[in-house]
């Protein structure tokens, strides 16, 4: 395994379109990168950049150490892992993964031992005969993982891998990728939309939107301190709560309700008295209780907790309550905010 | 399972995973050069000479000889022990052949006065079509020989293998 070094990276198609702007990213031997962002956002392409299958148009790629910017897809010891899996239907799992092996004219027994590693690792043993239709789609999965393990690549490199999966295979395959990074010791660049996949599986996420970096962190960092708008209302389910709120007399005062400042969020605001800011507050920080009266639209119980939709003036509001709340159309609920964050207007920017 | 790097026990385990390629190869190479065979014969005077039953029953013949060579290649390469013996025995039915027409043509006159040859088959056109059944009769001999070797090599690694999980399951 080792690390990889993306400088500057730009990608501008032939039509000028430009898909990925100044990518900067470390990656250490061994770290688990997640890109995450909404479709279009620059994700796929970086990572197809990564594994050689789209030209750099400016930057460099570095890996371990060697630049491989112009190297070809073969050269650059990456294993990638589709969506889609690309298996080969008329082979066996034995010879899908064995294949690449094969290719490389590796020796015969040593490759039969690489394969059947790989397949203890993954639990394909009992599989290995079976061609890829016989398999459901977590296991063909897990054969596409398999074919990647088996060449002991430098860099691993996932591109929405659980995306074909329903929701409980996509669970539990995620679990089990999270182990073979630890296994492995794998250095990973998983590309994915799914915050929550994001924010189990990564060390670090970067997310992304419009082909530019928005933030790059630990998943607490990305959930606890959004360095934008973009960050905050896309990482967390429900998304973020955001009102406009002016700055006067202490308090963040929006169209129906005002919020008092705590002594530490004066001292941060203490620039945008008198200036509307962008509040925000996610869902789970929502307190029964308080001065802020919504009207109830909807009552969603999702077992653990309840999302009580409603409306304060003119403002939306998603709380999540940890009980199970029996809410009705037109009933009032008092709330209040745990935890707020700021947003300048204008540039955006988390405000700290 | 551990192989312990052991050589020989990797090559038989490769067997369960793997399909027996080559004598399937050889039986579908044994295929293409009777098929040289035969367009030899076809596309001479031997032909004409023999049109009748015989030539019909030769043509019947290499029908089904194609289709039961082309089964035993799909059978061997699956490691069934029946089709390697009907591999070898399509090898000698090959061997066999030689004395049917291309020996009676090479040894009958030419009954046409002006003819190139003296006889119906030229001793070159004899020679090709004896070499052509000869090699193909090899071919299959090998890819017979091959699958048996394999096919019991895989049986007896498999029985130990399902011994050894005997005794486990029982511990």
């Amino acid at each position: 395994m080792s690390d990889l070094k993306l400088q500057h990276l730009d990608k501008i198609y032939d039509n000028n379109v430009q898909a990925v702007f100044d990518f900067n990213l470390n990656v250490k031997d061994g770290e688990f990168i997640v890109l995450v962002g909404p479709s279009g956002c620059g994700k796929s392409t970086t990572l197809r950049m990564v594994a050689g299958l789209e030209d750099i148009s400016a930057g460099n790629l570095i890996i371990d150490g060697k630049d491989v910017t112009q190297m070809p897809p073969k050269d650059r010891d990456i294993a990638m892992v589709f969506q889609n899996y690309a298996l080969y239907g008329h082979m066996t799992v034995y010879e899908n993964m064995a294949f690449s092996l094969m290719l490389r004219k590796e020796n015969k027994n040593e490759i039969h031992q690489k394969v059947l590693a790989a397949a203890e690792i993954l639990d394909l043993t009992s599989q290995l005969n079976k061609k890829p239709n016989q398999l459901s789609g977590g296991q063909r999965q897990r054969v596409a993982m398999g074919r990647a393990i088996v060449r002991t690549p430098k860099v691993f490199l996932f591109d929405e891998p659980l995306s074909n999966l329903d929701a409980r295979l996509r669970g539990s395959t995620r679990r089990e990728i999270m182990l073979l990074h630890k296994r492995l010791g794998a250095t990973i660049l998983y590309v994915t939309h799914d915050q929550t996949e994001a924010l189990t599986l990564a060390d670090r996420i970067v997310c992304m939107s419009m082909g530019h970096v928005q933030q790059i962190g630990t998943p607490l960092e990305l959930y606890d301190t959004p360095a934008n708008l973009f960050v905050a209302s896309f990482i967390g389910l429900p998304p973020m709560n955001l009102f406009d709120a002016e700055i006067k007399n202490g308090q963040a005062v929006c169209d129906s309700f005002a919020v008092d400042l705590t002594a530490e969020e004066k001292e941060l605001l203490s620039k945008y008295n008198g200036q509307t800011v962008t509040l925000g507050v996610r869902p789970e920080n929502v307190a029964e209780g308080g001065n802020i009266k919504i009207n109830v639209f909807s009552n969603e119980n999702l077992g653990m907790n309840t999302l009580v939709n409603g409306t304060a003036g003119n403002h939306k509001i998603t709380c999540k309550f940890r009980d199970w709340c029996t809410y009705k159309p037109g009933d009032t609920v008092n709330v209040s905010f745990n935890k707020r964050h700021f947003f300048d207007k204008n540039t955006t920017n988390a405000i700290r | 399972m551990d192989l312990n790097n052991d050589a020989a026990l990797i090559r038989k385990d490769r067997l369960r995973y793997t399909k027996n390629k080559m004598s399937a190869n050889l039986i579908l190479l044994a295929i293409a050069v009777n098929a040289l065979y035969f367009v030899s014969i076809y596309s001479s005077d031997v032909g004409s000479y023999y049109y009748k039953i015989f030539i019909g029953a030769s043509i019947v013949y290499n029908l089904v000889f194609m289709l039961t060579a082309f089964l035993s290649s799909e059978g061997v390469k699956s490691y069934k022990m029946g089709y390697s013996y009907v591999s070898i025995i399509l090898g000698i039915l090959q061997v066999v052949r030689i004395f049917y027409i291309p020996m009676k043509a090479w040894k009958e006159t030419n009954p046409t006065a002006d003819a190139e040859f003296p006889t119906v088959m030229s001793d070159g056109q004899f020679r090709y079509v004896v070499i052509c059944l000869g090699i193909s009769a090899v071919l299959l001999a090998a890819a017979g020989i091959v699958g048996i070797y394999k096919t019991t090599m895989l049986n007896s690694y498999q029985a130990e293998l399902d011994k050894k999980q005997e005794g486990v399951s029982h511990e």
